[in-house]
């Protein structure tokens, strides 16, 4: 699984994605099954790692092409982290920024009503260089786009 | 004491363009303060922002937001006049609300 992740996304550091315990390619019927038992995803916010982080929202990130990601390869300044999204994903219901490598990895989370586009941007904080991923939940799964960040100065202080 | 919600929200070819500044420290927890002793965590965790009775956009945030968190997203269903309502609340218990017209 790690193999074919490192393949889709050559771009993302190596323990990045051992951390994210699945974030690489899925079967249909892992998909199902995730989709089948979408749990709340609050308690992602409790998670201290990466990977419980994942975990508390199904335990796997599928990537998608369907979802952009635009954020800076180097930020100067990791307490001001501009980031943007936005989903092509049918039925998109929320989108949620994690940080692989920040004491809290779930950024925040964005709940998108019907009638409003799946798309939204804002500032975050970045511990130090890492993955940034944007995960979207739809009513068949979580699904993510990731961007390698190379962070100057980090923001927690 | 909270200083008023910044919010603009534009509607242009059926899309309203929607802009939220909410000013607030978004305390980490982990900064020092001049004396060496670490300023307690203080941020905003939900933000709801509401079109009259209904709910077009809501966000939870962590500490990895930054300060004063500006929010960008998009309304496919707003009209010029209605009320747009932002509001906040924070870790320390503390609310804002503010309004503004589509125009």
């Amino acid at each position: 699984m790690t193999r074919r992740g490192m393949r889709l996304l050559p771009s993302v550091q190596r323990r990045g994605l051992l951390q994210a315990a699945g974030f690489a390619g899925l079967s249909m019927v892992a998909l199902r099954a995730n989709a089948a038992a979408l749990p709340d995803p609050l308690a992602a916010f409790e998670a201290k790692t990466f990977g419980e982080a994942v975990g508390a929202l199904g335990g796997a990130l599928a990537p998608s092409p369907l979802i952009s990601l635009d954020a800076p390869s180097v930020a100067d300044n990791g307490a001001v982290v501009p980031v943007t999204v936005s989903s092509a994903l049918q039925g998109t219901r929320e989108i949620l920024l994690l940080v692989d490598g920040n004491p809290q990895p779930v950024a925040a989370r964005f709940t998108i009503p019907a009638g409003t586009e799946a798309f939204v941007a804002t500032r975050i904080r970045m511990a130090g260089s890492g993955t940034l991923y944007a995960a979207v939940r739809t009513e068949s799964g979580v699904y993510a786009a990731a961007s390698a960040i190379s962070v100057t100065v980090g923001g927690c202080g | 004491m909270n200083q008023p919600i910044r919010i603009r929200a534009r509607l242009a070819n059926g899309v309203t363009h929607v802009q939220v500044l909410m000013p607030h420290p978004m305390e980490t927890g982990m900064r020092q303060d001049e004396t060496g002793r670490l300023v307690p965590a203080h941020h905003i965790t939900d933000v709801v922002v509401t079109l009259g009775p209904r709910t077009v956009f809501a966000a939870r945030m962590s500490i990895a937001v930054s300060r004063d968190p500006l929010l960008s997203f998009r309304l496919t269903d707003a009209r010029a006049g209605q009320v747009l309502r932002v509001a906040w609340t924070d870790t320390q218990g503390q609310s804002r609300s503010d309004e503004a017209a589509v125009t």
